[in-house]
């Protein structure tokens, strides 16, 4: 019993309480920013109660107090969430249980459990994020997992001492080296089914972009959000930049308040012969939670899974909750429904009988004074040009007569308000017109071939019908005169200048510091999205075919898999391969040394010949040429064989001089 | 090499000729406190060695020839009865010298060896109860004939083991064998040596080879070849670790005697046949190399870098 007892103790005592409790905080670390803030508190007190401990060895926490501390843990982790299931609850629950296992730690035994369950609880954070960050992040506490685990076999005592930690990332790191190409190789090989296997509870995330309704009232103030709604990839040729309109919802009906958009059918692929002077581009979308998919107007094909609709967008079967990559075709001079059927005629000139009578009113009369459709769309748009209007991303409220109250009234608003008043216009004047929703414009993130474009980008314009012409896209926001553009916008949304006529496109050559770092981290967290995160099962055919391989099955797959797996751990736990690494870069420098002198044939070192037997040898050949090399390997001699302690300085200067030495005549 | 040692080893060149390498080893296992075994046949210089060495370094001689007869009282000496004042007094036999050449040394009978083994390993002996201390320096140098063996009591492998060194000096080379039957009697040269040491230097010399640097690699190299013997199919034991400590020793002496304070890989090949050899058993020569396996482990065992 006794010895039993004082086995322990000295377990104890030779513990590396400092790099497991490092190991330890370091895994919590990121979680930190998912759970409620006290489980970080308390977690950081019971290390530092640890640590304590360890420094203090007479003082011992009693078993009832750590039973009381978790029973109470756990306690606060149901107040805070009312359950133990789903994702918050789950990671706070387990993250508490893991701070207080250090509590826990008597034996080894019991710091190879928590050492072994940090690897575990690594994987948690990804619960909440999939940043590259926190990936890259992940392989710090990795490596002090590694060196807890390190520590703990070795019998020196750990020391985290600057210059140690050189020496300490060293040795881990090529256990990580040998650990990458396996954790490579099941990432490429290992199969992936094709749909989701589950989707994380509670993550529910606000969706943006654009929504199918559009309610003018309750719009006071638009955020623009720099979050990135899809990035584009053209194949081929590129569209002018102020033609770059990206279409997603066509609205076309409206109760006097919000625009709606109605039933449509869908359209089968445009036919082969249409597809001249088309631009074929892929985007990759951000998940919106609704079937739409964005398209550049006007799209003529449809990807897998999606089809095209008879007002010119395309809609996925099913709703978008994962980022989607697929291809397109689009044409913009393509001319549609030049005629429209009366049932189509009256949809599309329809308003509420009643309300905003103004506006109605002041449409019908302008009708009367031009003599064309044509003609009074571009009277609307000289009118905006001329008169006082105003583009804002805060207009103020606007009254129950919305239209009479934008366009005779207050005269400031954003995309919307002028996308909606002309439909308005336009239909009391008996002229097909509708609302298309989508985003205006583009960035090219200069480092890459591809274009970003961001919610900010967000638009609204309108399509005008006119016989013969067919759908005409007529955007009354590009129209407003320059010097009406609110200040602030010109400093703050750059991007949105875009949209006006009388603006000049940003010249995306000339960005700043911050702009470029911005384009670096878009394009690694691209790469990471289409090669990581995004690595499905198509993106893994996509892989192999690169490579010529196609027709993989899974079991082709895991066969793979496993024999080059178990071909890299057969090569790591060769003897050559410890051999090569373990040896120290002294005499690996003498051994290259010896090398060279049986390449240029001058000597043969047989393994038993010690350093002495090589001068001897030299010597014999050729004294004076050699005169260099006797010294140093002298100084090797001395190094090797006089010191007990060689200070570090001396071997860094001889390897030097090994390498240094020249052995060609 | 250490000047002093230097001439001496020059002055017993001028009376062993050709025989560097011997002297040298001889003067090694002086230097490290061990004890000198000679195999070889009668003739050969055993004698002159001993009694060059001795006079050399200024240290007192004596030689016993083992015979089968020979009993432990005639090594250490006995107590003779004093009729004057009635008492027993020790009279000190051959064994009470600094050098001593114990020549044929398997003639005699086990007793009569473990008598000088005791003295070997003891430093001292041991006579009608009472323990009397040998002088220092004290140096063994044991001959032993290996090819007429009827009628003897060869040393068995633990005794052997008890001689640091082991070494034979074979015949002369032609040339050198002219020279020795050209030149004077070798007793009147050793007479006309000069001593160039004396007890207290050598001493000094013995203590100075225990502070001879012997690093990790070093010894790491050292353990390889002591792991390669006891892994060999050659031998059932390999080196005990009084042999690996043996051969410690022999290697900082021969480092000293280079003039060296620390010991170098060459060191230990230096001394490893005479060390090791008399340790392992079996002494076949390769046929095809003309190497014992003692001497291949020494080719095999590649030295740490």
């Amino acid at each position: 019993m006794h010895s039993s007892i004082s086995q322990i103790e000295f377990e104890k005592r030779a513990m590396p309480i400092v790099a497991i409790l490092l190991a330890h905080q370091l895994v919590l670390i990121p979680l930190y920013f998912f759970i409620p803030l006290w489980i970080a508190v308390l977690n950081t007190l019971v290390a530092a109660t640890v640590f304590y401990c360890a420094r203090n060895p007479h003082v011992v926490i009693n078993r009832w107090i750590k039973v009381g501390v978790t029973i109470v843990a756990i306690a606060g982790v149901y107040m805070a969430f009312r359950k133990f299931s789903g994702r918050d609850a789950g990671v706070s629950l387990i993250a508490v249980m893991y701070g207080l296992k250090i509590l826990e730690i008597q034996t080894k035994r019991d710091a190879n459990l928590v050492l072994s369950l940090s690897f575990f609880l690594l994987v948690a954070g990804f619960f909440f994020t999939q940043e590259p960050l926190i990936a890259f992040y992940q392989f710090i506490p990795v490596i002090a997992i590694l060196n807890a685990f390190v520590a703990m076999q070795s019998l020196e005592k750990f020391e985290l001492a600057a210059g140690n930690l050189k020496g300490v990332l060293k040795d881990l790191s090529r256990y990580l080296v040998i650990a990458i190409p396996i954790m490579i190789v099941l990432f490429v090989f290992f199969p992936r089914l094709s749909g989701p296997l589950w989707r994380m509870p509670g993550a529910s995330v606000a969706t943006t972009g654009v929504s199918d309704l559009m309610s003018l009232s309750e719009i006071t103030e638009l955020q623009t959000s720099e979050n990135i709604a899809f990035r584009v990839t053209f194949n081929g040729d590129v569209p002018n930049e102020t033609d770059m309109y990206w279409r997603v919802v066509v609205l076309d009906e409206f109760d006097g308040l919000s625009w709606r958009r109605t039933n449509r059918n869908l359209l089968p692929d445009m036919d082969e012969t249409v597809f001249e002077g088309s631009f074929d581009y892929s985007i990759t979308l951000e998940p919106t939670k609704t079937n739409y998919l964005v398209a550049l107007d006007k799209p003529i094909s449809s990807p897998q899974n999606a089809s095209l609709v008879d007002d010119q967008t395309v809609r996925s079967r099913f709703r978008l909750l994962d980022r989607t990559r697929y291809q397109l075709s689009s044409k913009p001079s393509l001319i549609i429904d030049s005629s429209l059927s009366q049932v189509q005629r009256s949809k599309n000139v329809r308003i509420p009988s009643s309300g905003n009578a103004d506006s109605v009113d002041w449409a019908r009369d302008l009708r009367a004074r031009v003599n064309s459709d044509e003609e009074f769309v571009n009277e609307v748009l000289r009118i905006i040009n001329r008169e006082e209007y105003y583009y804002t991303l805060t207009p103020g409220e606007m009254d129950e007569q919305i239209i009479d109250s934008f366009w005779l009234d207050k005269r400031r608003g954003f995309c919307e308000h002028y996308a909606s008043s002309l439909v308005f216009l336009a239909r009391a004047a008996n002229i097909p017109a509708r609302i298309v929703i989508g985003y205006q414009g583009a960035e090219k993130n200069p480092r890459t071939d591809y274009w970003i474009v961001r919610d900010a980008n967000a638009h609204a314009w309108t399509e005008i019908w006119f016989e013969g012409r067919g759908w005409v896209r007529v955007d009354p926001t590009a129209a407003i005169a320059s010097q009406r553009i609110e200040e602030s916008l010109l400093q703050e949304y750059g991007q949105r200048l875009g949209l006006f006529d009388d603006f000049e496109i940003v010249e995306l050559d000339q960005v700043g510091l911050l702009k470029e770092l911005q384009y670096w981290m878009d394009e690694i967290n691209s790469g990471w999205n289409d090669w990581i995160l995004d690595y499905n099962q198509s993106r893994q055919r996509q892989f192999f075919q690169n490579w010529g391989i196609s027709g993989l099955s899974d079991h082709m797959l895991i066969i793979i898999m496993l024999s080059i797996v178990s071909g890299l751990v057969f090569i790591s736990g060769l003897k050559w391969f410890h051999g090569r690494t373990e040896r120290d870069p002294l005499a690996q420098r003498f051994e290259n040394l010896i090398q060279r002198f049986e390449q240029q044939g001058i000597l043969k070192v047989e393994p038993h010949f010690g350093p002495k037997a090589i001068i001897d040898k030299l010597n014999k050949i050729d004294e004076t040429r050699f005169r260099e090399h006797t010294q140093v390997l002298n100084r090797y001699i001395t190094l090797r064989y006089a010191e007990r302690t060689p200070r570090q300085e001396q071997i860094n200067e001889l390897e030097k001089a090994l390498t240094k030495l020249k052995v060609r005549s | 090499m250490n000047s002093q040692l230097l001439k001496a080893v020059e002055q017993l060149n001028q009376i062993i000729l050709g025989k560097n390498e011997q002297i040298k080893l001889a003067l090694v296992c002086l230097l490290a406190k061990g004890h000198l075994l000679i195999e070889d046949l009668p003739g050969m210089g055993k004698t002159t060695l001993a009694h060059a060495l001795a006079k050399v370094l200024g240290l007192d001689f004596q030689r016993i020839q083992f015979t089968s007869d020979l009993l432990p009282a005639d090594i250490i000496g006995s107590a003779i009865y004093r009729r004057s004042d009635e008492t027993f007094k020790f009279h000190q036999g051959p064994i009470f010298t600094q050098v001593i050449l114990a020549d044929e040394v398997n003639r005699a009978t086990p007793k009569s060896q473990s008598a000088l083994l005791e003295a070997m390993e003891e430093y001292q002996v041991t006579s009608e109860g009472v323990s009397r201390k040998l002088p220092e320096p004290f140096f063994v140098i044991a001959t032993q004939n290996p090819f007429h063996q009827i009628g003897t009591y060869p040393l068995p492998e633990s005794q052997l083991d008890r001689f640091l060194i082991r070494i034979s000096l074979g015949y002369p080379a032609q040339e050198v064998e002219r020279l020795l039957l050209l030149g004077q009697e070798t007793r009147v040269q050793i007479d006309e040596l000069e001593p160039l040491l004396d007890a207290t230097q050598l001493l000094e010399f013995q203590a100075q080879v225990n502070n001879v640097t012997t690093s990790d690699k070093l010894l790491d190299y050292l353990q390889l070849l002591i792991a390669a013997t006891r892994n060999s199919t050659h031998w059932s034991h390999g080196i005990s670790p009084r042999g690996g400590l043996a051969l410690l020793k022999a290697a900082k002496a021969w480092a000293f005697l280079e003039g060296r304070d620390f010991v170098i890989p060459e060191d230990v090949q230096a001394v490893w046949q005479s060390v090791a050899g008399h340790r392992l058993m079996s002494q076949k020569t390769s046929a095809a190399t003309q190497l014992t396996p003692v001497d291949e482990i020494l080719l095999e065992t590649a030295v740490p870098r």
